[in-house]
């Protein structure tokens, strides 16, 4: 990479459309397998339409996941940014802050909401950093701040990754994040059963037989 | 220079249901003042087809002599390209049904061979039937108003709305080599073939550059022949070469230390023949992992180019078998095929495995010039076939380089699949 400068704001523009040419017309099916698969997007598949359907449940899923976690963590004043060796509530500190402020300057809600946008990508982009496999983490908010503020190139020096590093840690992230999709997964399903149960027996008609001679005497008067 | 490429979506202007059966062809005239014509090309016509393609051999290609009478109207002069429908033998070529045509101001052509040279222009064909149409007049307009790009009329790729019938073309400014090819071109008769031409260009190649005649060595970047561009002929001739020569090279071979190995595909190491040609699962995976010493430069490096992408292919495991006749030793004859931006390239052939290694000495090592970030890298595994059915494809994927840093080599290991958008998800019936 000769300059990273020009590679940032090179993203700024639109992906350009290329063209491919090639001798043989029996490269151009290897090509369009290549860039597009086997199917036909403009013929009907069930099996294709089913994939679509298989990756928005799959991105929702996600989605629930990260919005129910970070709310959770935010109430919960959980450690959320490394500071040296702890986790420190930093963003539950922001936001219970700028919650009191806003709430008596109602005429700062507009920018507050797009405060809170800003505040939201960099809280991803630092959870990102925080992955314990380096292969994962992302660049930092700074590094591509001083590549914009630099000639070409950003002076912070990139980081070394050590063969295996954190490698136990990752895989036990993994592990754990893998358990918790099918523990969550089970659940539903036995959800799913229970309530299917519930629909059987709600159709039927249930009658619930009370004995006609009591030994409570004022049980009639106090029902 | 010009090129005429091809046409896509044609549509007979009287009658829709025979645009399948159509014969197009283009003639190409360059219009001076005062309704002044001059005829310059006609491409041979394409049967049976809405979507042509001309080639050299359809006389696709034509010069323009801009001269002094030309240029000081430039303004006024303009390229014309009718594109007509041979409905019959007996017809004038200039009076057969026009299906649709487009007109590039010289200014406009002079832009493009500075700032765009051989990249592919598509013009939106002005309609036969209806060339007042204000709602299509007005599409072009809009089309030529955005971006750089679009001021020779280009079509914008973001736009739904657009016209289907489109001329694509190429030009760019006539080198000597163009000059000459093109007279020796003209002197060709129709009745000749692709085989001809070629014979000329190679002749004509070497009048003109003569000495200086590029030659390839280790250290420049080489020219890649694709394996799927390679004649049916000369690759069935070395397959049967290949499998005599396999009835007296064993696939495998046991060693005096006893360990077993198999024959190394598809050619040994040239500097250590000897060594390299029969090697154990083990030694190969050693020398696997060694450094590419083939490498393959794609895409033209330009002001545009903002780095270099490298691309190494190691290996496949596991693959179908997607030939018959397995118990005979007929397995998958893999190879990998690679697209990144404009360029396509591909591995060489390992016959008869399922987990096949490419080794340093072999085309497998690809650098690529980046024109965009988020540009992405395409990379299938396909079968090798000889005969009129097409290659099959094993797996693909896709890969976001913008998900990687700079300057770092990743050894990566992808799951493949028929399609990016079809894998085998769990079936989430609770939701």
């Amino acid at each position: 990479m000769e300059n990273e400068k020009a590679l940032l704001m090179s993203a700024l523009q639109a992906t350009p459309r290329h063209h491919v040419n090639m001798k043989s017309h029996r490269t151009l099916p290897v090509a369009n397998f290549t860039c597009y698969g086997n199917h036909d997007e403009d013929c009907y598949d069930v099996q294709l339409l089913r994939s679509y359907v298989n990756e928005m449940i799959e991105l929702k899923r996600l989605l629930v996941y990260a919005v129910g976690d970070s709310i959770s963590s935010l109430i919960m004043w959980r450690g959320q940014v490394k500071v040296g060796s702890k986790h420190l509530p930093l963003h539950s500190l922001l936001a219970f802050f700028g919650g009191i402020y806003v709430v008596e300057r109602t005429h700062l809600l507009p920018g507050f909401f797009f405060l809170t946008i800003a505040w939201m990508m960099l809280a991803s982009s630092i959870n990102r950093q925080q992955h314990p496999s380096p292969w994962h983490r992302t660049n930092s908010f700074f590094y591509y701040l001083s590549i914009l503020l630099s000639n070409g190139n950003s002076p912070q020096k990139q980081t070394l990754i050590r063969p295996m590093e954190n490698h136990k840690e990752a895989a036990k992230f993994e592990s754990n994040w893998s358990h918790r999709i099918s523990t969550d997964q089970d659940a539903a399903w036995k959800k799913w059963e229970l309530q299917n149960e519930m629909n059987r027996i709600g159709n039927q008609d249930l009658n619930t037989e009370e004995s006609k001679a009591s030994t409570d005497p004022l049980g009639e008067n106090i029902r | 220079m010009f090129e005429i490429m091809g046409a896509t979506d044609l549509k007979h202007p009287e009658n829709t249901d025979r645009s399948d059966g159509m014969h197009p062809f283009v003639v190409a005239t360059l219009h001076l003042k005062e309704q002044e014509k001059m005829f310059l090309t006609r491409t041979k016509r394409r049967k049976d087809t809405c979507n042509p393609i001309w080639c050299v051999e359809h006389r696709c290609l034509f010069l323009l002599n801009i001269t002094d009478a030309i240029s000081e109207n430039d303004g006024t002069c303009a390229v014309k390209f009718d594109v007509r429908d041979k409905d019959s033998v007996i017809s004038d070529p200039l009076t057969c049904t026009l299906i649709g045509s487009v007109e590039l101001p010289l200014s406009k052509i002079l832009h493009a061979c500075d700032k765009m040279p051989e990249e592919r222009i598509e013009l939106q064909l002005e309609h036969a039937l209806d060339p007042n149409n204000s709602c299509y007049q007005s599409k072009i307009e809009s089309s030529t108003e955005v971006g750089d790009k679009n001021e020779i009329g280009e079509t914008s790729s973001n736009d739904f709305n657009k016209p289907t019938s489109l001329l694509s073309i190429r030009v760019r400014f006539a080198t000597p080599f163009d000059q000459q090819f093109m007279r020796e071109l003209d002197g060709i008769n129709d009745a000749h073939g692709l085989s001809i031409i070629n014979s000329y260009w190679k002749k004509i190649a070497k009048a003109v550059h003569g000495k200086n005649m590029p030659k390839m060595n280790d250290k420049s970047p080489k020219q890649q022949q694709l394996i799927t561009d390679k004649s049916q002929r000369e690759v069935g001739v070395n397959g049967i070469m290949n499998m005599i020569s396999g009835v007296y090279e064993w696939k495998t071979s046991k060693g005096s230390d006893g360990i077993r190995r198999e024959r190394v595909q598809p050619y040994p190491d040239p500097s250590r023949l000897q060594e390299t040609r029969y090697l154990s699962h083990t030694e190969m995976v050693k020398e696997m992992y060694q450094p590419s010493t083939n490498w393959t430069e794609c895409g033209k490096e330009t002001e545009e180019t903002l780095g270099s992408v490298y691309l190494e292919i190691l290996q496949c495991e596991k693959l179908p078998n997607m030939d018959a006749g397995e118990a005979l030793g007929n397995k998958t004859d893999a190879f990998v095929c690679a697209i990144y931006e404009e360029s396509l390239v591909q591995t060489e052939v390992i016959d008869d495995r399922l987990s096949p290694m490419w080794m340093p000495w072999t085309q497998r090592a690809f650098c690529f010039n980046m024109k965009h970030p988020f540009s992405q890298l395409f990379i299938s595994v396909n079968d090798f076939d000889l005969g009129p059915s097409a290659h099959d494809g094993i797996g693909r994927i896709a890969v976001n380089l913008n998900h990687f840093e700079s300057n770092v080599t990743y050894t990566l290991k992808y799951n493949l699949h028929p399609a990016a958008n079809v894998v085998a998800r769990e079936v989430s019936e609770v939701v």
